[in-house]
C-alpha cells in the first residue's frame, strides 16, 4: 500500500466542512470547477492549505479556475446525500454505452471475452442506477422549496423555475426512461435475456457471471421503472405549479399593467342585426324559386330610405346599437335625457319613436331621483324624473 | 346543412341563443349545456351561419367572445378575481383550488379587497355590491347558495385561462 494512502481521507476528514462547501459549489453548476476567489474565501475561512489540496491532487489548476477531482466530489456528495443534477444527456449516454456493450457480449464466443464484457455491463448498469438515484434525490431536493411555496419567490419566478426544470430536466429524463421500443428499458430486458441464453452450455465461471449479470439487469430494470414513476409524478406536480403560477402571475400582471393588456371580450353582448342585406337577397332568391320566375326588386338607396323614414311612420328602432352606445357612455346622469338627445342627433326623434326607445330602460340599472326635467317634442312636452343609469344589467 | 331544429324544446333554443348573444356563459350543470353538447355541430354551424360568430367551448362551458364591445364588466371581473387570488395565495392556500371550490360571499370578498394594500393603487373600487354579484349570476359565472353564499361555476376557468394568456402576452411585451 502507498505510504501516503491515508493522506486524502485524512485531509477530507480534517477539513470536512471546507470539502462539503466546495462540493456544494461545484455541484451547483454541474461542472467540477471553482474560481480562485471562491476557493480562497473558503480556504481562508477554515485555514485550509491550498498547496496540500493541490499536492494531493484533490484539485488541479486549469487556466483561471480549479478543477476538483470527480471521484472526490462524488464521494463527498454521496456522504452528504447531495448530488449534482445530472444532465439528461449524461443519462442518455448510458443508452449508447450499454447498447455497445450488449452488442459485444452478443457476438463474443470466447470465455474470457464473454466474462470481460459481462463485467463491463454489470459495472455500467450499476453506474446507470447510481446516476438515476442521485438525479431523483437532487431533483426532489431542488424542487422542495418551489413546492412548499415558502413566499420567497414571486408567482412569476415560480412559473419560470417550474417551466425551466420541466423543459430542461424532467421531460427529457422522462423520455429516456419511458418504456418504448427505442428506449433503455427494452435494452435492459434484452441484456437480461441474453444473460439467460449465455448461461446455458457454458462453463461454471461463465454461468455464474451470467447469473450475476441477469440479476443486475433485473434490479436495474426495476429501479428504472421506479425512477420513471417518480419522474412522472414529479412532472405532474411541476406542471400544476407551472399552471397555477402562470395564472397567478397573469392576474398580478393584469393588476399592474391593465392599460397595456387586452383581454378577450368575455361577457360582451353582440350587436346583432339578423336582417342583413345577405338575408334580404337570399329571401329574393327563395321567392324567385317559389314563383318560378325572375322578380324585380327596387332597393332604396340610403338617402331614399332616410327620406322615407322622415316622411312616413316607418321607424325601425335598432336597440342593440343604442345599448352599445349607452353602455360606453356610462354612467349617464339622466337616461331619459340621454335617449332624447341621442334620437335627436340621429333625426329619429318623435314622441312615438321616443316611447318605443324607452324599452332601453329594461337593460340598465337605474336610480330614480326626486328631481324633474322637461323634454320637448314636436307634439308635446314631457315632465320626466331624473334617472341615473350606472350599469348594464 | 339541412336547416332543421334538433330534437329539443324551442324554448331552450331561444334561451341558448339569447344567453350566448348576451355574452353569457353556459356552464356544465345547466339544461342548456346538455342541449349544446348533444347538438354541438348543429349549434356551431348555426352561430357561424346566422351571426358569423364562433361558438367556443371547453369540456365545462359554452360561450362566445365579442372583442369589440365595451370591456367594463370583463375588466371588473378580472380585477376582483386577481386580487382575490393574490390574497388567498398570501394565506398559503392554492388560489385556484379555492376559486374553483370554496364558498364566497360579498362580505368575504370585500374583506379581501379592503385588506389588499399591495394593489390599492391599481384599482378604482375596493368594494363589490349586490349588483355585481347579480350580474355574475346572470352571466353564469356563479351559483347562489343559501345565506348569501355563492360558488363560482366552471365558467370561471375561462377567466383563469385568460390570466394564463395574459402571462404569455406580458412575456411578449417584456421580450
Amino acid at each position: 500500500m502507498n505510504k501516503n494512502a491515508a493522506s486524502i481521507p485524512n485531509f477530507i476528514c480534517n477539513y470536512f466542512r471546507f470539502m462539503s462547501d466546495l462540493v456544494r459549489i461545484v455541484n451547483k453548476d454541474g461542472d467540477n470547477y471553482i474560481t480562485h476567489e471562491q476557493l480562497q474565501i473558503l480556504a481562508d475561512r477554515d485555514s485550509v492549505p491550498i498547496t496540500t489540496l493541490l499536492k494531493l491532487r484533490i484539485a488541479r489548476e486549469i487556466d483561471d479556475v480549479y478543477e476538483v477531482d470527480k471521484r472526490v466530489v462524488n464521494f463527498i456528495a454521496f456522504s452528504n446525500n447531495e448530488f449534482a443534477l445530472s444532465s439528461p444527456e449524461s443519462v442518455k449516454k448510458f443508452h449508447y454505452s450499454l447498447s455497445g456493450l450488449y452488442e459485444k457480449l452478443l457476438r463474443s464466443t470466447e470465455t474470457n471475452d464473454t466474462i470481460m464484457h459481462a463485467d463491463h455491463l454489470i459495472s455500467e448498469l450499476r453506474d446507470f442506477t447510481d446516476i438515476l438515484d442521485s438525479s431523483i434525490t437532487r431533483l426532489l431536493n431542488d424542487t422542495l422549496e418551489l413546492k412548499e411555496n415558502s413566499q420567497q419567490f414571486s408567482a412569476r419566478e415560480r412559473f419560470d423555475t417550474a417551466s425551466n426544470i420541466i423543459k430542461e430536466y424532467v421531460e427529457p429524463l422522462n423520455e429516456i426512461v419511458e418504456d418504448r421500443p427505442d428506449t433503455i428499458l427494452p435494452l435492459i430486458r434484452n441484456i437480461s435475456s441474453l444473460a439467460m441464453q449465455k448461461s446455458i452450455n457454458y462453463d461454471k465461471n461463465v454461468e455464474n457471471k451470467m447469473r450475476r449479470l441477469r440479476i443486475q439487469a433485473n434490479i436495474v430494470h426495476e429501479s428504472t421503472e421506479l425512477f420513471g414513476r417518480k419522474i412522472i409524478s414529479e412532472l405532474f406536480t411541476l406542471r400544476k405549479i407551472k399552471k397555477t403560477n402562470s395564472i397567478l402571475s397573469g392576474a398580478i400582471s393584469w393588476l399592474e399593467k391593465q392599460n397595456n393588456l387586452t383581454p378577450k371580450g368575455l361577457c360582451n353582448r353582440f350587436p346583432i342585426k339578423v336582417h342583413t342585406k345577405e338575408f334580404f337577397f337570399e329571401a329574393i332568391e327563395e321567392l324567385e324559386i317559389l314563383l318560378e320566375g325572375d322578380i324585380t326588386v327596387d332597393i332604396p338607396t340610403k338617402d331614399e330610405l332616410h327620406s322615407m323614414r322622415m316622411n312616413s311612420n316607418y321607424f325601425h328602432f335598432d336597440k342593440s346599437i343604442y345599448i352599445d352606445k349607452l353602455e360606453n357612455s356610462l354612467p349617464v346622469k339622466n337616461i331619459f335625457h340621454w335617449i332624447h338627445k341621442e334620437m335627436k342627433a340621429n333625426d329619429e326623434l318623435s314622441y312615438a319613436n321616443y316611447c318605443t326607445a324607452l324599452s332601453l330602460l329594461d337593460e340598465f340599472h337605474i336610480t330614480y331621483s326626486k328631481a324633474r326635467e322637461i323634454l320637448i317634442f314636436d307634439t308635446c312636452k314631457l315632465n320626466i324624473p331624473v334617472a341615473e343609469a350606472t350599469n348594464i344589467l | 346543412m339541412e336547416f332543421e331544429y334538433p330534437e329539443k324544446p324551442k324554448k331552450t333554443h331561444r334561451i341558448i341563443v339569447e344567453k350566448l348573444l348576451k355574452g353569457e356563459f353556459i356552464p356544465i350543470g345547466k339544461n342548456e349545456y346538455e342541449t349544446l353538447v348533444n347538438n354541438h355541430e348543429w349549434y356551431k354551424s348555426f352561430f357561424l351561419d346566422s351571426f358569423n360568430i364562433e361558438l367556443l367551448h371547453t369540456e365545462e362551458v359554452f360561450y362566445c367572445v365579442n372583442p369589440t364591445g365595451g370591456m367594463s364588466f370583463t375588466k371588473e371581473v378580472l380585477t376582483v378575481l386577481a386580487i382575490l387570488m393574490y390574497e388567498i395565495s398570501k394565506e398559503g392556500s392554492d388560489p385556484i383550488v379555492a376559486i374553483q371550490n370554496k364558498e364566497f360571499s360579498i362580505n368575504t370578498i370585500n374583506k379581501y379587497l379592503s385588506e389588499s394594500i399591495q394593489f390599492s393603487n391599481y384599482i378604482s373600487k375596493t368594494r363589490i355590491d349586490t349588483r355585481f354579484i347579480n350580474k355574475l349570476e346572470s352571466m353564469g359565472l356563479i351559483r347562489k347558495r343559501i345565506d348569501d353564499k355563492f360558488t363560482f361555476t366552471r365558467a370561471i376557468n375561462i377567466f383563469l385561462n385568460e390570466y394564463d394568456n395574459l402571462t404569455k402576452e406580458v412575456r411578449g411585451l417584456d421580450a
